[in-house]
């Protein structure tokens, strides 16, 4: 045996190849051993796909006069409004898996953290996830004798599953009229662009709100004007770009509006 | 003098033999089938699951993009088509739909029953490897999928998903600028939307999981850690 060949190398080969061995003269052939439980389970995937497409169709409507929206089944509509790339009314909700990722831009949503919900968190995630066998590599594949691994494969998905109930039941847009709390504001002409685009589905301005966005019930992060204009104007951060959405006095108006918020006194005219 | 009936037994083993010596393929299927796998359970099937799955997201795909039409115009149009006036078109939509939250369920389970089996463990790694690259295919599956749609909701969730992806430093912007193909969300975005969803995203799925199959086929299931390994005798520990 050469010098250099450490131990446990051959060790775990020897291991591996004398489990393999033993498989091949006692196991069971996969046909019809194994293949009897795929069978039955495959069959009960399949099943369960269509008794949700059944119950999500039969319970949901089109889209008609009573349901504008289309939100009228037990698992959501079967489809919304068209999508108008000019005005947005409805929240931006991801499918839900993906919702825990929603869920970290609610958590890390100053400026200077973002980066941490959108990038570093995820590649984090993602590059443990594929290096990971070479990461653990101790041979033992016992549970009781994996602490570490054990830790992390129960806390990764606690921590997913909670994030994902948390993005799943945080709040939305705000259904009222009211979106300030204060009537000399709500009365604004932005108030109503404001609740007519949908800005309340990620910012709360006074009167709850989602809480993706910045909360601009005191004003934007940064008070400058022109920071809150180039930010309606451009998007970032994950907000899109309202340009083409508004006029150029709208924006004005919705910038004078949230520097009044942050001042307390509406903007006059 | 009458010719005499074949027999029929013979005659499928000669065509057996036929195929054998041109492809090899009964040898391989025996192989596959009657291969010896260790004392397994219902947590093994989920794997097999996923394969169904995807063939099904597969079939079903295929028919929709029969009569989808990836454009701002049409899209949504086609997808009410579908679902409201084609013959079991909410079916197949349906199943689509809810094929991939399954998938995506069935992926986790599939993980974590692999995690505590310490089934990633030597000489299994690339099998691992293979597996979570097709966990993240199959999430860009879900993120270009949903756009498809062309409704409100999907549109402004891609919208923001973009911009996100946007804000990543370096790669970021190029990223964002390759899923849009223009400045804003339009006939290019849906298209590549499109492209990457039926063609480019399932055909590296599809390539990754043959080489996964293979790696487990050909380094054998991993049988239940708790069970006393044949070669601890001989290897201690």
């Amino acid at each position: 045996m050469a010098v250099t060949t450490p131990r446990k190398v051959i060790n775990r080969r020897v291991r591996y190849e004398t489990e393999l061995v033993a498989q091949k003269k006692e196991g069971h052939p996969f046909f019809p051993y194994a293949m009897f439980h795929d069978t039955v389970v495959n069959l009960i995937i399949v099943l369960m796909i269509v008794a949700m497409t059944i119950i999500w169709h039969a319970t949901a409507g089109p889209i008609d006069a009573h349901h504008p929206d289309g939100q009228n089944g037990w698992l959501g509509a079967l489809y919304e409004g068209k999508a108008n790339p000019a005005v947005q009314v409805t929240e931006p909700r991801p499918e839900w898996y993906f919702l825990f990722l929603f869920e970290l831009l609610r958590i890390f949503k100053s400026p200077w953290e973002l980066i941490f919900a959108t990038i570093i968190i995820p590649t984090i995630f993602m590059v443990l996830l594929i290096v990971w066998p070479f990461i653990d590599r101790g041979r033992d594949r016992r549970i009781s004798r994996r602490p570490v691994g054990m830790a992390f494969g129960l806390s990764v998905p606690a921590v997913l599953i909670a994030l994902t109930i948390a993005g799943g039941i945080a709040p939305g847009a705000v259904s009222g009229s009211s979106i300030t709390g204060d009537p000399k504001f709500d009365a604004l002409p932005a108030a109503a662009l404001i609740s007519s685009h949908g800005c309340t589905s990620c910012h709360n301005f006074g009167a709850g709100g989602g809480t993706v966005g910045p909360n601009l019930s005191q004003g934007a992060p940064n008070p400058d004007p022109a920071a809150i204009k180039a930010q309606i104007e451009n998007g970032g951060g994950g907000m899109p770009p309202f340009k083409d959405a508004f006029t150029a006095d709208e924006i004005q108006q919705l910038v004078d509006f949230i520097v009044g918020l942050g001042t307390g006194t509406p903007p006059s005219g | 003098m009458p010719i005499p009936a074949p027999d029929p037994q013979q005659l499928v083993l000669q065509a057996e033999d036929w195929v054998e010596y041109r492809t090899g393929f009964p040898t391989l299927v025996r192989q596959f089938l009657f291969r010896k796998v260790p004392p397994t359970g219902w947590w093994h099937t989920l794997g097999s699951s996923l394969l169904t799955v995807f063939i099904m997201q597969a079939v079903t795909g295929s028919l929709l993009a029969m009569s989808y039409d990836p454009s701002p115009n049409g899209a949504y149009e086609s997808i009410r088509y579908i679902t409201d006036q084609q013959t079991l078109g909410w079916l197949i939509r349906g199943m689509h739909k809810w094929g991939a939250s399954m998938m995506v369920i069935l992926l986790f389970l599939h993980m974590g029953r692999v995690f505590f089996y310490g089934a990633y463990k030597y000489p299994r790694e690339l099998t691992w490897l293979t597996g979570s690259l097709i966990f993240l295919s199959t999430m860009a599956m879900g993120l270009t999928g949903y756009l498809l749609v062309w409704d409100e909701r999907a549109y402004w969730a891609s919208v923001v998903a973009v911009n996100i992806n946007g804000t990543a430093p370096v790669l970021g912007p190029f990223i964002s600028k390759f899923l849009l193909a223009g400045p804003v969300f339009g006939a290019q975005t849906i298209s590549r939307f499109y492209a990457l969803h039926m063609l480019l995203i399932p055909g590296l799925i599809g390539a990754l999981i043959f080489i996964h199959l293979w790696l487990v086929v050909k380094l054998g299931v991993t049988p239940w850690p708790g069970r006393p390994v044949p070669g601890d005798e001989v290897t201690g520990d």
